[in-house]
């Protein structure tokens, strides 16, 4: 029960981080993403040298909506055990691509669940789809600048 | 380096398996430990980088199943554990585990880790190349070691153990053996007459046709300087007959034997046969009483201890 919290973002991970909105957690001032981490991403190369950064954000931006309806589908079946069990498998995927909101959002859901309150994971998940928007436009206008 | 990337996300294992290629490394990317292990077994691994946390086998089971296989290669194993679950990282490190990284992992630290896992494994390498060689020539030498290198032929060494292996098993399962002493016959007029190289050149061919008259299961030696000795797992009347066999097929090989007396100037043996109960050495004071038996009626011919007469009848059956 250690993983949950894989994603938080502790200040010793990030060294040299940059619009680092603090800790609060629920403020929308804070990026949705951590340039740092994207920047990290942009570093991998293919065997020619190019980045595969785009081809990394398109397969986060495709897989993530999917993720989110089987969230809405845990809601609405009211399935707590698919709730936490996605909600874990979320935080993952959005701690690698510097969404600590999103992540955070995932663990709080995950432990949420896992207590079975089910209104709560509601307004969670609603809050993911908001948050991932807003992920999702952090991410393709840091694509068109780079 | 070919380097197994397990995660059960699938964008995680994207971006690790990405990070692997672009450092120049082939990524071998498994969603579940079975697969993993299933490639390490399958395929020359060198590290596997692993999650912590997955359905089924977790990231410590994989590293403890890949280390309980009976390989020489090292796999380097990575394990990667939540920022502060330093208590999985002990387990891993305890169980195995040669390097922890920290979820999500950040590229460089990937970049820098499998330096390291390049360095280690190539002494691990090196250190099992040599490792292989040593137990080569340690099977060279002890082979080496046991063979007369003349004749091509087992020498005293090998001859006292292999004697000792006949005779344990004969007192515990009751498999007999026997044992066929032969003597080339006027060989020192050989090399008086030939010289020694010519002595030499003639046991050699002995040696050899001996060893096309015996089965696997026979074994020959040089047990002195003529003097060539077989030992067959059989009873006597066997035995008697694969030494007048053998003793037959080098009068045929009519190897030259220049200054022998007699009207045939080839090389023959002079063979003494004893089988039964009894410690080896009684065996071969018997077996060379049995020989000297058979030079003294003539020579060319065979001799069996305990029946003082040859056998020549035995000489057709199987």
């Amino acid at each position: 029960m250690r993983q949950d919290r894989t994603a938080v973002a502790h200040p010793e991970d990030r060294p040299g981080r940059k619009n680092d909105g603090g800790d609060d957690r629920s403020g929308a001032e804070r990026a949705a993403v951590d340039e740092t981490v994207i920047e990290q991403l942009a570093s991998i190369t293919d065997s020619q040298g190019f980045s595969v950064l785009g081809e990394l954000l398109n397969a986060f931006l495709g897989a993530v909506p999917a993720r989110l309806e089987a969230l809405d589908r845990a809601v609405t079946e009211e399935d707590a055990v698919a709730l936490a069990s996605q909600a874990h498998a979320l935080t993952g995927s959005s701690a690698s691509f510097g969404a600590r909101g999103m992540a955070d959002l995932c663990r709080e859901l995950r432990v949420v669940a896992e207590r079975g309150d089910i209104g709560e994971s509601r307004r969670l998940v609603g809050a993911l789809h908001a948050e991932f928007l807003r992920v999702r436009a952090w991410l393709v206008s840091f694509r068109s600048r780079s | 380096m070919n380097v197994v990337v397990v995660d059960d996300d699938p964008l995680v294992r994207l971006v690790l398996a990405k990070a692997v290629t672009g450092l120049g490394h082939v990524s071998l990317p498994a969603e579940a430990g079975d697969m993993a292990l299933e490639i390490v077994e399958s395929t020359p691994v060198d590290v596997v980088v692993s999650d912590w946390m997955m359905p089924g086998m977790n990231g410590l089971e994989l590293c403890q199943a890949i280390r309980a296989r009976d390989a020489i290669e090292y796999v380097y194993f990575m394990l990667v554990t939540a920022l502060d679950d330093s208590e999985h990282a002990l387990a891993g490190i305890a169980a195995g585990v040669d390097d922890c990284l920290v979820k999500p992992v950040r590229p460089f630290d990937l970049r820098l880790r499998l330096m390291v896992a390049e360095r280690v494994t190539g002494l691990h390498r090196r250190l099992a190349e040599r490792q292989r060689g040593l137990e080569r020539s340690n099977v060279d030498l002890a082979a080496s070691a046991r063979q007369e290198p003349l004749t091509g032929l087992g020498n005293r060494l090998k001859m006292s153990e292999d004697l000792e292996i006949f005779r344990s098993r004969r007192d515990r399962y009751h498999e007999p053996f026997g044992v066929a002493l032969f003597d080339i016959d006027h060989f020192k007029t050989l090399n008086d007459t030939a010289g020694h190289l010519a002595g030499d050149e003639a046991l050699r061919r002995v040696a050899a046709v001996i060893r096309r008259e015996l089965r696997e299961a026979d074994m020959a030696y040089r047990y002195g300087g003529e003097e060539l000795l077989v030992v067959l797992p059989a009873g006597v009347r066997r035995v008697a007959a694969a030494a007048e066999r053998i003793r037959k097929a080098v009068e045929h090989a009519a190897i030259p034997h220049p200054g022998r007396p007699g009207p045939e100037s080839v090389v023959t043996l002079s063979v003494g046969v004893a089988a039964g109960d009894g410690e080896t050495e009684a065996f071969l004071l018997a077996a060379d009483a049995a020989l000297y038996k058979a030079k003294s009626e003539g020579r060319n011919r065979m001799a069996v201890a305990g029946r003082w007469f040859a056998v020549p009848e035995l000489a057709d059956s199987p």
